[in-house]
């Protein structure tokens, strides 16, 4: 029983740092139909930056850790901003391909930036900026960090969901991402409106690369790949576009994975858990929260 | 993506391969990791291999001829690691060191052998000696050899009763892990579970777990130190009471960085010695060279062997009294024996093998300092 | 003269759309536009709401210069336009568009949505429903509705009757006559029913080929032979 406590709490903890970077793809994909595959890179780039601002912060003492998460978000917006002025606005109007290569491409000028100035070698990220420790119950332990993580990202989530289910930007949102210009017609400032989503994506992409870094305490370069790659998955698993199935998506491929690794065979964890969610979207196309938009016309 | 910036780089490499020069310069080839995630490997056996030609350059170079060095960096990846070979090939490389990686010298083999150059490296993969690559050989020690080495010491020393074994899917990690668990059954050790994960993730709590359940003496991991280092720190976290002992590669200093101080203290390594604990005067005067020059100390053994085996090929070179690499991969394989080594006598067998083993096992102590705990029993220190 | 539209040219990649244009509107009147497929009706009101940007011209309302002004500018200074094909959000509700109409304003008038009730019951029993699930009719109240929302002093409605039955037709041309009189609401309009469009406004201009070929009171229209013969058909 302490043992499958324990995959529980290891599932959780995993998969909440996955939703937390679905939490991105989804806001984003809401809007422009767009799989914004710089995120992971963008997720990566926060836990760099936050290497760099930490020592600069400590001389505030204990005001550090805000300062640095702050310094960190408020950073990663104004890039996430940049991205989106400089890779897809001027193609809004073109083939969704062309901007899936602007994505992808996109991803590939940040990783190679942050291996340019940060260096390819793995950093150690700043310990002392998340509270370190351990609770134990009986057998079980689980990290104060991973308390942070899974209720972070509630308390994310359900303020993403009141703020685009009941206020007026929100709903601007959600007219947006049915139809671009009928919103211009209700007087919806489609830039600023759009802005505003990136802007949501890379703050929460940011909180989650921090958490990640101290989670694992190394970061790479590289390592938004894999990241983004498995967010992604768990955003498509959630229902993509749903802010509550970002959340459950990834909560439900972190366990998944970590039960099918503990139960069944850690050298065919990928491969079963893959299968097992490709059988879920077989019966359920649409993710868990996904609704499939039947307009009448 | 990839495979249009491998096309990309194709294409430059044919436009390259028309200027391809003749001089009288002996060239030294390095195809190492320059960048990514062994970039602190790959710019060790880069310095060490400069730092080398400098001294040989200095004492007149090779039979009269000055030597060069040029670099290619393949990231550790055997895609990139077949076009460096052809770039060196190209560019008239006569003797190469590389790779730091098992997978990225194997790529590269072939190319190297084709063209008659000599190739030698710090990869320890089995398969590496097995295909008969004429020009080949290494002055590191095969994963068979401390497969051996580390079951020997698990089930006759340490008696462990238990014993978990670790490896990723790389083809170097999951090699020494076979060859350690071959040779627990050869001795009758009991193994009670052997499990992988994936290297390119963070999160290995749910094997630790799935670990823990069955009370291990030891758990062994035989990847690099990236994952060791996590993996360490994650054992503490879950309070597995069991010893950690780390293959060969864990042996780099981030790995008590990235396990964290208090975590890493009390892991076994299981390798070969680091750069500091070599006595031999040859290796005092290669470290405080190297220190000198590169206002850093050597960053691991690997880098010694790279330099060993480079200096293994300019000993026969010098013996047989000519430049021309089949002559000299003749006298390495059957004519010198006991060369005196940066890590110790070297004497290379025909398959291009070290003989003997300079094995032994350390352990982190409460300074963070390696301490050695036990020897290779048959050729002792 | 409330509204003014001097010679107006739009292009869409090389092809001109509307090439010097010229039309006005008073207040409280309703003024329709009448045309064939591509003569411009539609391109017209893009371009007063600013989804198009003009190639030349000018478009003044209440003496402000609106040509080059974006969409959300546009729409605060008591212009909306109910675009052809209704639009309305599909995955919100009822109630949740007639917001979005009012997405300009600093507040929602509840005034406005009492008078959009009681003008469309329907749409006040269904408002919980989401728009995806109305009828064609229902959707264009439902579109007419969420252009009131934002307090338009001129309202531009493109083909509200298109698609419609003819008994359901008829009851949105009663809604629109009631809003002009009621809301004094300028109307311009763009229809391809010209029998029906002539009956409600007060003028008309016809275009063709993104000219405007003739203009007048409704009663002039009526009788002019080009309309009888091109857009009136047989005598009804």
């Amino acid at each position: 029983m302490d043992i499958f406590s324990q995959q529980l709490i290891n599932g959780l903890t995993y998969g909440s740092l996955l939703g937390f970077i679905a939490l991105g793809y989804t806001m984003v994909y809401g809007i422009l139909n767009l799989i914004n595959f710089a995120h992971g890179d963008m997720v990566t780039l926060a836990a760099f930056l936050a290497i760099t601002i930490a020592p600069l912060a400590v001389a505030a003492g204990t005001l550090a850790m805000i300062i640095t998460l702050a310094a960190v978000v408020v950073s990663v917006c104004i890039i996430a901003i940049l991205l989106e002025k400089i890779a897809y606005k001027p193609l809004r109007a073109a083939p969704r391909l062309s901007l899936i290569v602007s994505a992808l491409g996109a991803g590939m000028v940040i990783k190679n930036a942050i291996m340019l100035i940060w260096g390819a070698n793995p950093r150690i990220f700043p310990r002392n900026l998340f509270p370190a420790g351990l609770a134990k119950f009986s057998d079980i332990s689980v990290s104060y960090l991973s308390v942070i993580i899974l209720l972070l990202n509630i308390l994310v989530m359900l303020t993403l969901y009141i703020f685009i289910n009941k206020t007026r930007v929100g709903i601007a949102i959600k007219a947006l991402s049915t139809d671009y210009s009928v919103a211009e017609l209700m007087g919806v400032n489609v830039n600023n409106t759009v802005m505003i989503v990136f802007l949501i994506g890379g703050g929460v992409g940011a909180l989650g690369g921090m958490l990640i870094g101290a989670s694992y305490t190394t970061v790479t370069f590289s390592m938004g790949f894999d990241y983004g790659i498995k967010a992604f998955i768990a955003a498509i698993l959630g229902g993509i576009g749903s802010i509550p199935g970002a959340m459950f998506g990834g909560l439900l491929l972190g366990l998944t994975y970590t039960f099918c690794s503990g139960y069944v065979s850690s050298a065919w964890a990928n491969t079963v858990t893959y299968l097992l969610l490709i059988i879920l979207l077989i019966f359920r196309p649409n993710g868990l929260f996904g609704r499939s938009l039947v307009q009448k016309v | 993506m990839k495979k249009y910036f491998l096309v990309l780089i194709m294409i430059l490499i044919l436009f390259c391969a028309c200027n391809r020069k003749t001089s009288n310069e002996f060239v030294v080839g390095v195809q190492a990791p320059i960048t990514g995630e062994y970039a602190s490997e790959g710019q060790g056996m880069s310095n060490a291999v400069k730092l080398i030609v400098q001294q040989q350059n200095d004492e007149g170079g090779l039979n009269g001829v000055m030597i060069k060095v040029i670099t290619c960096d393949d990231e550790g990846s055997p895609q990139k690691a077949s076009i460096c070979a052809k770039k060196l090939v190209n560019d008239g490389a006569k003797v190469v060191i590389g790779s730091y990686t098992s997978t990225a010298t194997a790529a590269s083999q072939e190319i190297y052998a084709n063209a008659s150059v000599i190739q030698t490296s710090d990869a320890t993969a089995a398969v590496l000696t097995q295909g008969n690559y004429k020009t080949y050989f290494r002055a590191s020690f095969n994963d068979d050899i401390e497969g051996e080495f580390t079951a020997n010491y698990f089930v006759n020393v340490k008696k462990y009763g238990n014993i978990a074994i670790i490896s990723d899917y790389s083809s170097f990690s999951s090699g020494l892990a076979g060859a350690v668990v071959k040779n627990i059954g050869l001795l009758g050790g009991n193994i009670v579970c052997n499990e992988k994960i994936d290297a390119n993730a963070q999160d290995f709590k749910a094997v630790l777990t799935k670990i823990k359940a069955l009370n291990p003496d030891v758990i062994y991991f035989s990847g690099y130190y990236t994952q060791s280092g996590l993996l360490r720190a994650q054992q503490v976290q879950l309070d597995i009471q069991a010893d950690y002992v780390g293959g060969n590669a864990t042996d780099n200093p981030q790995f008590i960085e990235i396990a964290g101080e208090q975590n890493a203290i009390d892991s076994y390594l299981v390798g070969l010695p680091v750069p500091e604990q070599l006595d031999y005067p040859e290796a005092l005067k290669f470290n405080s060279d190297y220190l000198r020059e590169y206002k850093a100390p050597v960053p691991s053994i690997w880098t010694v062997i790279n330099a060993d085996g480079l200096r293994v090929v300019f000993e026969a070179m010098k013996q047989v009294n000519t430049n021309d690499t089949i002559a000299a991969i003749e006298h390495i394989k059957g004519g010198m024996k006991d060369f005196r080594g940066l890590t110790g006598p070297i004497t290379i067998q025909r398959n291009g093998e070290r003989a003997g083993s300079i094995y032994r096992v350390n352990v982190i102590n409460s300074d963070l300092d390696y301490e050695t705990v036990y020897y290779d029993p048959v050729s002792g220190k | 003269m409330m509204f003014r539209i001097n010679s107006l040219h739009v292009s869409y990649g090389g092809i001109m759309a509307l090439d010097g244009v010229d039309c006005a509107v008073n207040e409280g009147e309703i003024v329709c536009l009448i045309g064939g497929n591509g003569a411009g009706k539609s391109t017209l009101l893009r371009a007063v709401s600013g989804l198009v940007k003009p190639a030349g011209g000018t478009i003044y309302f209440n003496n402000l210069n609106i040509t080059n002004l974006p969409p959300y500018k546009i729409v605060p200074t008591g212009i909306s336009h109910s675009p052809e094909g209704r639009k309305v959000f599909a995955a919100l509700t009822v109630e949740e568009n007639l917001i979005m109409g009012a997405y300009a304003l600093s507040h929602i008038d509840y005034d406005v949505l009492r008078f959009i009730y009681d003008l469309f019951p329907r749409l006040k029993e269904r408002r919980k429903q989401t728009a995806g699930t109305l009828s064609g009719g229902e959707q264009q109240m439902l579109a007419i509705g969420r252009s009131l929302m934002s307090k338009p002093k001129l309202l531009l409605l493109d083909e509200p009757s298109l698609g419609l039955a003819p008994l359901v037709s008829k009851e949105v041309f009663s809604h629109i006559k009631r809003i002009n009189e009621t809301q004094k609401i300028s109307i311009l309009l763009v229809e391809q029913n010209a029998a029906a469009a002539l009956k409600l406004s007060h003028r008309g201009y016809v275009l063709e080929v993104g000219k405007v070929v003739l203009s007048g009171s409704s009663e002039e229209l009526f009788d002019s032979p080009l309309l009888k013969e091109s857009y009136l058909g047989k005598k009804r």
